[in-house]
């Protein structure tokens, strides 16, 4: 008979409708096998649509009555979880609130400034991290003396230096074949490397990750076959943020992918540099079973993307450019890019609160923004509407 | 694509439509308008089709026409209409069927009182608001994306009834509206009309772009002189 867990740790995700959270099944799997804390933590992931009322969060982790409760946040559910980490912490005082993830590890002190539910904030990679918060609140020792942890000591907020990035990727024990994640047609997606090669102003993907550090090529692979042999997934995706990053990369993942695509398996919304798909590379995508791709810029403006420090071959671009779909949106300035600590500079104004949209420019205003949202949308539809 | 006299200034709108609606229009023949169609696609394989005219959809050859627009390769096919005949039943699921995706539904105004008497046809409004909903319903069915859109003429007569047309255009689910200025508007006069009618829109979500009106006269509207879809007149 197990023993009752000293520590029961609820993880809560906030994911778009149908998806699970890779980011909490890593943190899981990796916490789960710390041999520090086997027999004495207990875990459970809520995976909820982003959608549901932070009231029905709050509901669902009372339930658990956990001792921590962990949640991911980025800048799209950033605003419901700070609803529900209050609530929580009115209904369940003494639990011990942490958040993570890119919305919260740039600003870690400034939300808990902000938000006096959230007692902790673990910075970077969650992984390593999360487990080390764990063993030390086990102890009953000092959080905030934990490397990439954020945390309070009575009306201090202290940060804990960073933690250094996770050398060997393969050491995060795989959240598929662990099982730790509970799969979801359509709804999984493996990463086969962390970091990004461009440095473009407005993303997180590169922010903090300088190099790029890759899953071996047989842990990608035996996840692969996990998801379409043994799990008899027939539609999934891969979360890296250049599926094309080396024409050698493509050729591997392309042979890896092609019988289970001769079987039927189709991979989504893969994002691609599309400057670099020619003829062969679009062939390789169609072997690989790649059913949809995503690209794009941000902008087609010179100025902008020369702001944002974003190459682009806008002959190659407008000449692949056949999109079944068109995405449109104002730009949002993400905590800890490169945009955000320059907005002052370029004249960008935004909205302090997740997502952070942007408000205005130096050249457009906030109702011209608004009627180009409008504009947008309608620009897809018309799009969209083909034979 | 047009097939009657689109040159008509709007003060002559009403009069032209009830022409039409009480003679039997003239149409040029499917053989040919095609070989205009497979010109355009030549240009520019990329190219849609829209029909226009006084009712392309009462053109006797209209499905042939649409057909062999599909079949020449366009993605993309529209036309403008009153909306009166897609109340009939059946004709907006075929005219989807036979691959039209862009229906472009042209108002007077934003009720029968303000709309029927410039159109001259009683009940047109009311078939119009059936059409456009019988479109809608079609295309959920079909799973098919389609685009209905609003378009405004603009004229003396329509002038202050544009923001409350603009409203129930954004009732209708409409994509997005023109509003169809003629050469002649006296820009002034008309400038804050078609301004309240540009908010309407954008407090509604939905796209107003205004056609042939000179920039200076939208002011800080100026962006609403940009429509979501370009036409060049091929025939």
């Amino acid at each position: 008979m197990n023993a009752t867990p000293h520590q029961k740790v609820a993880l809560v995700a906030m994911n778009s409708v149908g998806y699970h959270s890779l980011a909490l099944g890593y943190v899981q799997a990796w916490a789960q096998a710390d041999q520090r804390l086997v027999g004495k933590s207990g875990f459970m992931t809520l995976d909820l649509d982003v959608e549901v009322d932070p009231l029905w969060v709050a509901y669902r982790v009372a339930g658990l009555a956990p001792d921590v409760v962990g949640f991911s946040v980025t800048c799209w559910n950033a605003c419901a979880i700070y609803d529900a980490c209050r609530l929580v912490r009115q209904i369940l005082p003494d639990t011990y609130i942490v958040v993570g993830g890119p919305e919260v590890t740039p600003i870690a002190e400034e939300v808990l400034d902000a938000q006096p539910a959230i007692d902790a904030v673990v910075r970077g990679e969650g992984e390593e991290t999360f487990a080390e918060l764990l063993v030390t609140l086990i102890k009953g020792r000092s959080p905030w003396r934990v490397e990439g942890v954020t945390a309070r000591r009575d009306e201090e907020v202290i940060s804990a230096p960073d933690r250094p990035l996770i050398t060997d990727l393969d050491a995060i024990p795989s959240p598929y074949l662990t099982g730790v994640l509970e799969l979801v047609e359509a709804g999984a997606y493996i990463e086969t490397y962390r970091g990004c090669p461009r440095r473009c102003g407005y993303c997180f993907e590169g922010k903090g990750f300088g190099r790029i550090r890759s899953f071996s090529r047989e842990r990608v692979e035996a996840e692969v076959a996990h998801l379409t042999s043994v799990l008899g997934l027939r539609s999934f995706s891969f979360i890296d943020p250049i599926f094309n990053l080396t024409r050698e990369r493509l050729e591997w993942l392309t042979g890896v992918m092609e019988p289970r695509a001769r079987a039927g398996v189709c991979l989504h919304t893969i994002e691609v540099d599309i400057e670099r798909i020619g003829p062969e590379e679009a062939a390789m995508l169609r072997r690989a079973g790649v059913v949809s791709v995503e690209t794009g810029p941000q902008s087609v403006g010179a100025r902008a993307l020369e702001t944002c420090h974003r190459s682009f071959d806008r002959d190659r671009f407008v000449a692949e450019l056949d999109p079944g779909v068109l995405q449109m949106s104002t730009l949002h300035v993400l905590p800890g890019t490169d945009l955000w600590q320059r907005a002052e500079e370029v004249g960008l104004s935004y909205n302090p609160s997740p997502p952070h949209e942007v408000v205005s420019t130096g050249e457009i205003t906030f109702p011209d923004l608004r009627r180009l949202e409008v504009m947008g949308n309608a620009l897809m539809s018309h799009y969209r509407a083909r034979v | 694509m047009v097939y009657g006299s689109e040159k008509a200034t709007w003060r002559r709108v009403a009069g032209v439509l009830a022409q039409a609606a009480a003679s039997a229009p003239t149409y040029r023949h499917a053989a040919e308008i095609m070989p205009i169609i497979d010109e355009a696609l030549a240009v520019s394989s990329g190219a849609g089709v829209f029909f226009l005219g006084p009712e392309p959809l009462e053109h006797p050859e209209i499905r042939q026409l649409i057909t062999g627009a599909v079949s020449a390769g366009t993605q993309r096919i529209g036309v403008r209409t009153s909306g009166r005949p897609l109340a009939d039943a059946s004709s907006a699921d075929e005219l989807i069927s036979a691959g039209v995706r862009v229906f472009e539904v042209s108002l007077l105004g934003s009720c029968s009182e303000t709309h029927d008497p410039l159109a001259g046809a009683e009940g047109s409004f009311a078939a119009a608001a059936i059409g456009v909903r019988a479109v809608l319903d079609a295309a959920e069915a079909r799973g098919v994306r389609v685009v209905v859109r609003g378009r405004l003429g603009v004229c003396r007569h329509t002038l202050q009834d544009l923001p409350a047309a603009v409203r129930r255009f954004a009732e209708m689910r409409v994509t997005s509206i023109v509003l169809a200025c003629p050469g002649t508007l006296e820009s002034r006069r008309f400038a804050e009309w078609i301004a309240a009618a540009c908010d309407t829109g954008t407090v509604n979500r939905v796209w107003v772009a205004v056609s042939d009106l000179a920039l200076e006269t939208l002011g800080d509207k100026a962006l609403h002189a940009v429509d979501v879809i370009t036409m060049n007149e091929a025939g």
